[in-house]
């Protein structure tokens, strides 16, 4: 039941992602709801969910939005093993965890992807640094509202296929 | 979890990475167009009803006044289709007289766009047409006012076009007003939304005025003559004073674009008339 949740949420994601407006003063950032989800894997479920879902969502990312294969796979699962190794330091499960990792992982996610196309001539150095400034700042501002919630649906998701835990009200 | 199964499942996806990242370009495009082909009933249904939605917020009255405003197009186009007729019926009979070959025309099919910005990185739009429709790399995608791009990437079902105002984009073109070619080359879009273009390399003695036409010159092999690209907006001398640059402003609202059509080939030319005449021409004066 795992799997099926993770694979309909990260289907789910991508084709939200995909079809959504885009803004010139945000850079052309697209809402990044599949990293949304990546993240919500690495604060709150085991490591093989996580991954799975970084290699699962980084493919179906890659495919869709014309970017070289394996870029967003990496992205993502470096993002989630990062946000792991930090989620019992702080504190976990909170508004403002979840918005300030979701910051930090849109805008790091962001500039390591323009860096992969930067690198290998994948168009990256087409990009002004006023352009790439702008998406990095879009990202980071939909993160922060999206993370959140994201992760709050997902958690009711998993709750509800009984993939974790009812919460008991005290 | 145990250190064990963390450090296997940490190692997996590391293979795994390393296979992605090294994948051959045949079995990434293999892979990109299952994807793309899975989803695009999906993207199409879904995209379908996002415009008929916003379509329906804007009110009867808004549509009403679209309505009458095509029946006026319309009718202004159908008056000018059959001026058009009769100048071509006019064209073929002098090319047959003077012995000049008919010209090749050009075999087009229209495609919807599914999706606008692809990944946010490129200004490129997916279409809802592909290999299966005859649709293939590096085909020139245009509008009913002038160029829109080429084709980039294409699965069984759907296929990207670049726009022309992508940075990567070049163009070979010239001034429809006068024999002066250049390169136009995108130049992303404005902070305030407007896409922008450049045309390089212009001779420096060309008299070229805000306004003027800019078309595809015919060259480079990808690109037919004649496709509108822009209109100039303002000129500059390049700092070395060799060659002159303009900045275009594109024919095509590439913002608003819903519709479009992929050059697919140029249709043979028609059975030379022409050459039986010319034969008889040569017959008379000798």
């Amino acid at each position: 039941m795992n799997i099926i949740v993770m694979g309909l949420a990260l289907m789910g994601a991508v084709l939200v992602e995909m079809l959504c407006p885009v803004w010139v003063f945000m850079g052309q950032a697209k809402p990044p709801l599949v990293m949304s989800v990546v993240l919500y894997y690495a604060l709150n479920r085991p490591l093989a969910l996580m991954l799975g879902a970084a290699v699962l969502g980084g493919v179906l990312n890659d495919s869709i939005n014309a970017l070289p294969l394996g870029y967003s796979a990496l992205c993502l699962a470096g993002i989630g093993l990062a946000a792991r190794s930090y989620r019992d330091v702080v504190f976990s499960g909170r508004w403002i965890t979840h918005m300030v990792f979701g910051a930090l992982a849109g805008v790091g996610m962001t500039l390591v992807l323009y860096g992969l196309l930067w690198l290998t001539d994948g168009g990256g150095r087409e990009m002004s640094g006023i352009w790439v400034s702008l998406k990095v700042l879009g990202v980071g501002v939909y993160s922060v509202v999206l993370v959140p919630l994201v992760c709050r649906a997902m958690e009711q998701l998993d709750r509800m296929v009984g993939n974790m835990g009812m919460v008991v009200s005290e | 979890m145990s250190l064990k199964q963390s450090i296997g499942s940490l190692l997996a996806v590391g293979l795994l990475l390393i296979v992605l990242l090294n994948c051959p370009p045949a079995t990434c495009a293999r892979l990109y167009g299952g994807v793309r082909d899975a989803l695009s009933p999906l993207v199409a249904f879904l995209s379908d009803t996002c415009s008929s939605c916003w379509r329906a917020s804007r009110g009867s009255r808004v549509l009403a006044a679209d309505n009458s405003r095509m029946a006026v197009e319309i009718s202004r186009l159908r008056t000018e289709v059959r001026q058009l007729k009769s100048l071509e019926r006019e064209n073929a009979e002098l090319r047959h007289l003077l012995g000049v070959e008919a010209r090749a025309g050009v075999r087009l099919i229209a495609a919807q766009v599914t999706t606008r910005a692809i990944g946010g990185w490129w200004q490129m739009a997916r279409l809802d047409k592909g290999l299966s429709d005859g649709v293939a790399h590096d085909l020139p995608v245009i509008s009913a006012e002038g160029l829109v791009g080429r084709i980039v990437d294409v699965s069984a079902y759907t296929a990207d076009v670049l726009f022309l105002v992508d940075p990567s984009s070049k163009v070979s073109a010239k001034l429809s007003r006068m024999d002066a070619f250049g390169i136009v080359r995108g130049q992303g879009v404005s902070l305030l939304g407007d896409p922008l273009c450049r045309m390089d390399f212009i001779i420096k003695d060309a008299a070229i005025l805000p306004g003027d036409e800019v078309v595809s010159s015919g060259l480079g092999g990808v690109y037919p003559a004649g496709l509108v690209i822009g209109y100039v907006e303002k000129v500059y001398l390049d700092r070395s004073g060799l060659y002159q640059y303009a900045d275009i402003v594109p024919a095509v609202d590439l913002r608003s674009l819903g519709f479009v059509f992929i050059i697919l080939s140029e249709r043979p030319a028609g059975p030379g008339k022409a050459a039986p005449a010319r034969e008889e021409q040569e017959r008379k004066r000798l």
